[in-house]
């Protein structure tokens, strides 16, 4: 394994969850490897889009409960617009705007617009099924009676909430 | 950094990053806020994205309302004029029963129409974090 995998592997072990979903997907033989090159692929064309490398290992290396979420089943298995927009999430972009459509045996659509710290509107849309499961991660408030959407939160597992999980089982 | 008001104290889903949900909130309030790290010396714009890369990890930062108010606590420290225009958050993991939760306590000044928004606000997130966590 390269040492960007066995980071992948480490963020995995603490998340069991997580790779009970990959396992169902088909198995973990190349589940390490097949994230890594996700993530490459996530990479490229951030780089392609904004002319510059997000690293989602970094990141959970600085704030580990925001960094883990990108390697969550439902980021994982976006498709690579899908995971840019997730990511512009985790740094901080306005979501402005979700059209969601549904029809039983008819045309679906998912569309999130995003602005941008400089003011761009980012439009993103649905490119598979597995897509539309963000919209599970996505927190709905209301702030004096007004709707906010924002932020993206799988849960991740980490040290703290495992010792009181423990804690829990006695 | 201390304005020694109010203490307020909510609870937060563990598992997630309760400081991102806290600067969700207070951005959705006050859109040109400023946020300060309480071991750092500098306040960063809300929109920095350095603010939610680095910021997040935080367990203990102030929010300041908006630019101004940032300058004036900095140069004339707690008055009467700048009343709540900075929040002092502190997160803790919660000892429990019940566990599996932070606590998350709000420092303000005093009890008034823009607080009760914030907390508002806060209980409303930190419930929608852990709905999302339960459908995970």
């Amino acid at each position: 394994m390269t040492d960007f995998e066995l980071q992948i592997q480490e963020v995995l072990d603490k998340n069991p969850y997580w790779s009970h979903v990959f396992w169902l997907r088909g198995g973990a033989t190349e589940t390490v490897q097949g994230i890594a090159a996700e993530i490459g692929a996530f990479q490229d064309e951030y780089f392609r889009r904004f002319g510059e490398r997000p690293d989602p290992i970094a990141l959970v290396k600085s704030d580990y409960k925001k960094g883990a979420v990108f390697f969550d089943p439902v980021t994982v298995d976006a498709s690579l617009s899908f995971k840019v927009m997730i990511w512009r999430i985790l740094i901080g972009c306005h979501i402005l705007g979700v059209n969601f459509s549904y029809q039983r045996r008819g045309q679906s659509s998912l569309e999130i617009t995003l602005r941008s710290f400089d003011g761009h509107l980012e439009p993103y849309h649905a490119e598979k099924w597995w897509d539309y499961h963000v919209l599970q991660h996505i927190s709905i408030k209301a702030i004096n009676n007004e709707l906010f959407l924002g932020g993206f939160y799988p849960a991740v597992q980490a040290a703290d909430s495992t010792i009181k999980s423990s804690a829990v089982e006695e | 950094m201390s304005i020694g008001g109010i203490d307020r104290v909510l609870f937060a889903p563990a598992g997630v990053s309760v400081a991102d949900a806290i600067l969700q909130v207070c951005r959705d309030l006050w859109p040109k806020c400023i946020f300060q790290d309480s071991d750092g010396a500098i306040g960063h714009e809300i929109d920095d994205p350095w603010v939610w890369m680095h910021g997040t990890a935080s367990d203990e930062f102030f929010v300041f309302t908006d630019r101004t108010a940032y300058e004036m606590w900095n140069e004339f420290g707690a008055s009467q004029e700048n009343s709540n225009s900075m929040l002092h958050f502190i997160v803790r993991p919660h000892p429990g029963p019940p566990y599996g939760l932070f606590e998350v306590t709000v420092v303000v000044d005093q009890w008034d129409e823009s607080m009760r928004a914030l907390d508002d606000g806060l209980q409303n997130a930190f419930q929608a974090i852990y709905h999302v966590r339960s459908a995970a």
